[in-house]
């Protein structure tokens, strides 16, 4: 009986060490995944495409608790991957991430931190002069500023996309406040949705800055909604993705959910919501590609601009799209910029 | 509520038995065969291929006999505690391994069918799905072995199966279940995961010798 343990017990531990084996593939069709164990997260990071090109696009996705498995889209797979890789990082307590995350380590710095622990096992992994470009959307904008103006992180990255992001809390709060009030105003002029822009706008006048957490929320969704209402334009629907995409890519949808609704992104919101990286921009020097959609009330073009204006670097471009939203609707424009900006540094 | 009004309630929630023709009558079953029974499945999450085996031990049977307008219908309803390990692998998730305990009860039909609801609570030890790294201060990076959590479980489970041995004489039953494992503090929150099992329950009878005929 003992000995039938024993041998249970090995053929169990090698099963699992033959699941943990190191699998690192240099060629124009990657496809690995591996984890990175930092304060207590295990964050899953998927790198597909080519790698034999020596360059990475390291998506740092929005939320905070969304999933990198959202920018997993055909048109990614199609343009970008076959030219440079993209390595999708779930960040902590979110999506595929793992372990003991909690309040304590769901903290802006702490995801700075993560961020530059990624980048450190990309190198470590494909190679020192590997070069790593990040495209941060949304919340990732937070996560990425932290990250590049702390010590001497920028000199770990070759670029910096900042798509449709925030860098600063507050302010990109009062320039959602600002778009719900201008394009509504000349939405109710032209007879569109009148009701429903009319108690936005009211909702936005009423608000007076600094907002809480709370109220920055309710105008979050306010502005997710006022996207809906733009004619002719079609917010990308991020559940099309996920359901494209979920056996294909293994994603385990459960993990996804229960990180979104998990309490410790509400602690996070009300950490960051007076949270601004404006005086600090300075420090940046690496190149930089802006690009905001017209149509984005979440993250509205002015914060872009703002950002765009403080850097301190000195190769920059902005590049504004005419029929996007919040979710880089024009998928190839978007992938295109992301090429060219990479090939050129 | 006032008390007439209570106590009306009560009357017709007692009454209803009488009113639906039906008498109810549980005796105990002290033929109980109290073998341990043994469990194996195959457990997965739709794509995600997983396996189960399991212990049952008998603790209760009753015999429940209903008297209706139509005539007596009769089923049987059996207790259990089992322990069970089960394990299931999400590639580049994780593969996870438990331990289980629990409490189930069946219900069997004279037709060979059953139902059976089983809540539970255990431990598990998940191993990440690819190679997992750590980052020192000093930036050196290294791999770490065997890297996963532990977490306390729960799971509830509820399930249809059939008695080869009612009508076939056949010593085995075969079952369906559906379960949410739960694991907890995933992320310091929770994780929850359906599975499907489908799996064989036989006792261990079957497996031994048959005695020679020395004539």
């Amino acid at each position: 009986m003992n000995k039938l343990k024993s041998v249970f017990t090995i053929i169990l531990m090698s099963l699992l060490l033959q699941c943990q084996n190191e699998k690192i593939t240099i060629s124009v069709h990657t496809d690995d995944t591996f984890y990175v164990e930092n304060n207590g997260a295990a964050m899953r990071v998927s790198v597909k495409g080519n790698t034999e090109s020596g360059k990475i696009m390291l998506i740092v996705h929005g939320g905070p608790g969304g999933s990198s498995f959202l920018y997993h889209t055909k048109k990614i797979q199609s343009l970008l991957e076959p030219c440079y890789a993209v390595a999708y990082w779930d960040q902590r307590a979110a999506s595929a991430s793992q372990g003991t995350a909690n309040k304590a380590t769901v903290t802006l710095p702490q995801f700075g931190d993560d961020l530059k622990s990624v980048i450190q096992v990309l190198k470590y992994r494909y190679g020192a002069t590997t070069k790593v470009y990040l495209m941060s959307h949304s919340w990732g904008g937070m996560v990425a500023t932290q990250f590049l103006t702390a010590g001497t992180n920028q000199e770990l990255v070759a670029g910096w996309i900042f798509a449709n992001a925030v860098h600063d809390w507050p302010l990109n709060d009062q320039n959602t406040i600002n778009m719900i009030v201008s394009r509504g105003s000349q939405e109710i002029a032209l007879g569109r949705n009148v009701a429903k822009w009319q108690a936005m706008i009211e909702y936005a006048q009423s608000l007076e800055l600094p907002i809480s957490a709370k109220q920055s929320l309710k105008l979050n969704d306010y502005a997710w909604e006022a996207m809906e209402l733009i004619e002719g334009f079609t917010p990308l629907n991020e559940d099309d993705i996920i359901e494209e995409n979920l056996i294909s890519d293994r994603i385990p949808y459960t993990s996804l959910f229960f990180n979104l609704i998990n309490p410790v992104q509400s602690h996070l919101l009300r950490e960051v919501n007076e949270k601004s990286f404006g005086s600090l921009l300075i420090k940046i020097t690496i190149p930089l590609l802006v690009c905001s959609g017209r149509h984005d009330f979440v993250c509205p073009t002015a914060t872009g601009l703002d950002l765009f204006t403080r850097i301190g670097s000195v190769d920059k471009q902005n590049l504004l799209f005419d029929n996007s939203g919040h979710n880089l609707e024009e998928q190839s424009e978007y992938i295109n910029a992301f090429i060219e900006f990479i090939s050129m540094h | 509520m006032r008390y007439s009004q209570k106590l009306l309630f009560v009357i017709v929630l007692s009454a209803f038995p009488i009113f639906a023709g039906a008498q109810k009558q549980t005796v105990i079953d002290t033929t109980f065969n109290r073998t341990t029974p043994l469990k194996a499945a195959y457990l997965g999450s739709i794509i995600y291929p997983g396996a189960k085996i399991a212990l049952e031990w008998p603790t209760a049977a009753y015999v429940v006999t209903k008297s209706k307008r139509h005539g007596v219908k009769s089923y049987r309803k059996e207790k259990y505690l089992a322990a069970s390990m089960g394990m299931y692998y999400h590639e580049d998730f994780h593969t996870n391994v438990f331990l289980l305990a629990e409490r189930q009860w069946r219900r069997l039909r004279p037709s060979g069918w059953f139902t059976e609801f089983a809540p539970g609570m255990g431990i598990s030890r998940t191993f990440l799905g690819g190679t997992t790294y750590r980052v020192s201060n000093a930036g050196v990076v290294s791999k770490k072995p065997l890297a996963g959590y532990t977490y306390a479980l729960a799971s509830i489970s509820s399930g249809l199966g059939y008695d080869f041995k009612k009508l076939w004489s056949k010593p085995f039953k075969v079952y369906s279940r559906v379960s949410i494992l739960i694991m907890v503090p995933y992320n310091s929150y929770i994780y929850a995961r359906p599975t499907v099992e489908l799996g064989i329950i036989t006792k261990p009878l079957l497996f031994k010798k048959k005695a020679k005929y020395i004539p």
